[in-house]
């Protein structure tokens, strides 16, 4: 149940990444967690051809203006916003308009409008390439922009660097004793954080962060970097928060040590998903006006250190909830949920930015996530016209720790990343309006909900979920089909395959197809690779499959399972029965 | 002397309890609830709310003087707000640190709350010193199947949220490359 997603349902598309046993892995520590999570995805834009269910006529205050966006010209970008709201006069739908940035068009893609790169990059832009083995300059105009790469002379041992803020990027002979026979600075990173329970967040326990950014700065230098996680002599992933960074010179006491929540897209060179501070409760506004990085620093001095030839130790360092630990937890399970696809789906994934900050407060969504069609989410961490990295999509969490500490809430985290995995992988249904735990919604809405909180739950291994509101911690266990005010409302299993459904009823059918039977007795074990083939099924994305509800729903979802042979009738038939959900799949469209 | 009250809602529920104060409710008094306090709307004679978001099943908020008296009586107004139909009974009780006596209200109870609405209660407790500890409310339900509960807690005076130290700034807002 996603309680804690409020108001914000603009159309994200549906990825149903339910992701399998495989995820069941020990609470403190999700399965695999490492490697900054994939290749590919350019940072501004993704590929795909138009599809998805049919719109239908927006007939409340935004007018034709859909949820999913329209580009109303090459330049602005028009998106329906509709608050979750008891009371849709106090509290209407309006529209957003925005205007795309120089070098971007509207576009759209899968239904979804967005503003989108019309080359390879933004023209003007200097960078280096991963490896920095070579200075790339953007170059061209329009939508012929393009990256034109100059080789460092890395023979007489240059490497591309970004020397100090504020300088551009370029090639630069390195001191020949880098390297493996360099110096070299070691240590772990520790963050602490929160468990939740059914009585609130736990006592303050500390773990690895692992994936996390090292960054070693010397006299405002950058003298190396690092992979937490990551060993570079043997190419492994440890899954720990350990760190090796070879360096450009020794360090010093003063020598600093800084941490970013951030990874990066390694075919274009620019973060993929970062945490930044939220700046203002309005989460459109923000999403605009956000101008700050997490990040984390302190000195050799402060750790201590034990030297042994040229490799200086520094031990843990952990990072305490007083110093804002609950962005790297933040940051561990979106992190993890982007490693999950990436290897169960594509390593393609568009870039997403997280915004939180407790001391501005809870954002006026409670937390959300929002599409490529809200424009995206930048942050403007410098001066500089090219100061300003630009996100496909945003998510926003509150809040104070005596309102409902989200940081902790690693259920609706994982809740929100699975409306992304929806928007990045398939087709949304572009349906919002609100939703309750104990009524039924829209189908469109149902599916698009039912499908993040069911991800949410494979994501943390449970199927109890946990949210603090206000003070007050509850749980609902969805394979229960249960609520503290009884019974969740069922399908008439009578009525049409279009009739509005619960979104709970919803995610509970789909984590019983997707566990095993270790995780909830009636679980199918479909796994990851199924549940992700019935969710990016082209004809599930295209609308081939879409039949009753006229948007993408369950029922197309379930048609896709069995024609793409990810599910069998009875795996089928063993969710909808409980469910009472009139399912049948002689309708299938497929043979 | 102003009153001390915690936030009882993030955004995301606001909307939702702005519907239910304006509920109907004869569930919650029905079950022995003391009079409203002065300015608070009947909780019987308001319309029946629409449904609520999806919020907690229930909110606490916890009114005293502010500042805490350093000796004395200390009276303490508890509002409930039920957000959906509870069928479990819950189980309300206050928790007094060293020093402090309870002198009105009961010290624990079980409500019954099978309706949305608000109720309320009132205590007064008394101590010949400056509060060393907070005074706890706690409402805790959980259905003996495990497939759902609740812990609600508030506490006078209130809990300080977590502040976050403001730290050094980084050399680089962000780094420029990847890390490896």
């Amino acid at each position: 149940m996603r309680i804690r997603w409020i108001g914000w349902s603009l159309g994200w598309i549906g990825v149903l990444g339910l992701v399998a046993c495989t995820v069941a892995s020990s609470d403190e520590n999700p399965a695999g967690t490492a490697g900054n999570a994939g290749a590919g995805g350019n940072a501004v834009g993704g590929t795909g051809g138009d599809g998805g269910s049919a719109g239908a006529p927006n007939n409340g205050a935004c007018g034709d203006i859909s949820v999913n966006g329209v580009c109303v010209d090459d330049q602005t970008l028009k998106t329906c916003v509709v608050p979750e709201t008891d009371d849709p006069t106090e509290n209407p739908e309006y529209v957003v308009t925005k205007t795309c940035a120089a070098g971007t068009a509207c576009t759209t893609i899968n239904g979804i409008a967005q503003c989108k790169l019309l080359g390879e990059c933004a023209a003007g832009d200097v960078s280096c390439t991963y490896d920095q083995t070579k200075l790339r300059r953007c170059e061209g105009t329009g939508a012929d922009t393009h990256w034109v790469d100059t080789p460092c002379d890395t023979a007489n041992n240059e490497k591309c660097i970004v020397p100090k803020p504020g300088e551009p990027a370029r090639c630069q002979v390195v001191p020949s004793n880098s390297g493996s026979n360099g110096p070299r600075i070691t240590g772990r990173i520790k963050y602490e954080y929160r468990k939740p329970t059914k009585t609130g967040w736990s006592n303050v326990e500390v773990q690895d962060a692992t994936d996390v950014y090292v960054a070693i700065f010397d006299n405002g230098e950058m003298i190396g970097k690092a992979l937490s996680g990551y060993d570079p002599d043997t190419q492994q992933f440890l899954y720990d928060g350990s760190f090796k960074a070879d360096l450009t010179r020794a360090p010093t006491d003063a020598t600093e040590v800084w941490v970013w929540p951030m990874a990066f897209n390694y075919d274009t060179g620019q973060p993929l998903m970062a945490v930044a501070k939220l700046v203002d409760t309005d989460v459109i506004s923000n999403a605009e006006t956000s101008n700050a990085y997490w990040a984390f620093g302190t000195d050799v001095g402060t750790l201590g250190k034990t030297v042994d030839g040229n490799v200086t130790n520094v031990g843990d360092w952990t990072i305490t909830e007083a110093d804002g630990s609950g962005a790297l937890n933040i940051y561990r399970w979106i992190d993890y949920g982007l490693l999950r696809t990436a290897n169960g789906i594509s390593p393609s994934q568009h870039s997403l930015i997280v915004y939180w900050n407790p001391e501005t407060g809870t954002p006026s969504c409670g937390a959300c996530f929002c599409g490529p069609n809200c424009g995206g989410g930048q942050v403007k961490y410098g001066d500089g016209p090219s100061d300003v990295d630009h996100y496909d999509s945003w998510i926003a969490l509150g809040g104070p720790s005596n309102d409902g500490s989200t940081e902790w809430a690693r259920a609706v985290i994982s809740h929100e990343f699975g409306h992304y995995v929806m928007m990045n992988y398939s087709v949304s249904p572009g349906e919002g309006g609100p939703h309750y735990v104990a009524q039924a919604s829209k189908p469109g809405l149902a599916y698009s909900e039912g499908w993040a909180t069911s991800f949410g739950m494979t994501n943390v291994g449970s199927p109890v979920y946990i949210d603090q509101q206000g003070g007050t911690f509850f749980w609902v266990d969805l394979s229960k089909y249960d609520y503290s005010g009884g019974p969740l409302e069922k399908p008439d299993p009578n009525g049409g395959i279009d009739q509005n459904i619960n979104e709970n009823v919803v995610a509970g059918m789909m984590w019983k197809l997707w566990v095993d039977q270790s995780l909830d007795s009636d679980g199918r074990n479909l796994g990851d690779d199924k549940i992700f083939a019935t969710l990016t099924n082209p004809k599930l994305v295209d609308g081939t499959y879409n039949r009753g509800y006229y948007k993408v729903d369950l029922v197309d979802f379930l048609d896709s399972a069995i024609c793409s042979g990810s599910a069998t009738v009875e795996d089928i038939a063993s969710v909808t029965g409980p469910a009472q959900y009139p399912y049948n799949p002689a309708d299938k469209p497929c043979p | 002397m102003k009153s001390m009250t915690k936030t009882v809602l993030g955004a995301s529920a606001l909307c939702a309890l702005l519907a239910i104060a304006g509920c109907t409710q004869s569930g919650p008094n029905s079950n022995g609830g003391q009079a409203p306090p002065p300015n608070n709307p009947d909780p019987t004679t308001m319309s029946q709310p629409t449904s609520p978001g999806m919020t907690a099943p229930l909110f606490l908020t916890l009114r005293g003087p502010d500042p805490a008296p350093a000796s004395g009586n200390i009276t303490l107004d508890l509002e409930i707000t039920v957000n959906e139909p509870i069928r479990m009974p819950v189980n309300l009780q206050i928790l007094l640190p060293p020093g402090v006596q309870l002198v009105a209200g009961q010290p624990q109870e079980i409500l019954n709350l099978p309706q949305p609405g608000k109720l309320y209660r009132q205590y007064t407790v008394v101590t010949s010193a400056p509060l060393t500890q907070p005074v706890l409310v706690r409402a805790n339900a959980s259905d003996p199947s495990g497939a759902y509960g609740f812990h609600a807690e508030r506490s006078y005076p209130p809990a300080p949220a977590t502040v976050i130290q403001p730290g050094r700034r980084p050399p680089m807002a962000r780094p420029p490359i990847p890390p490896r």
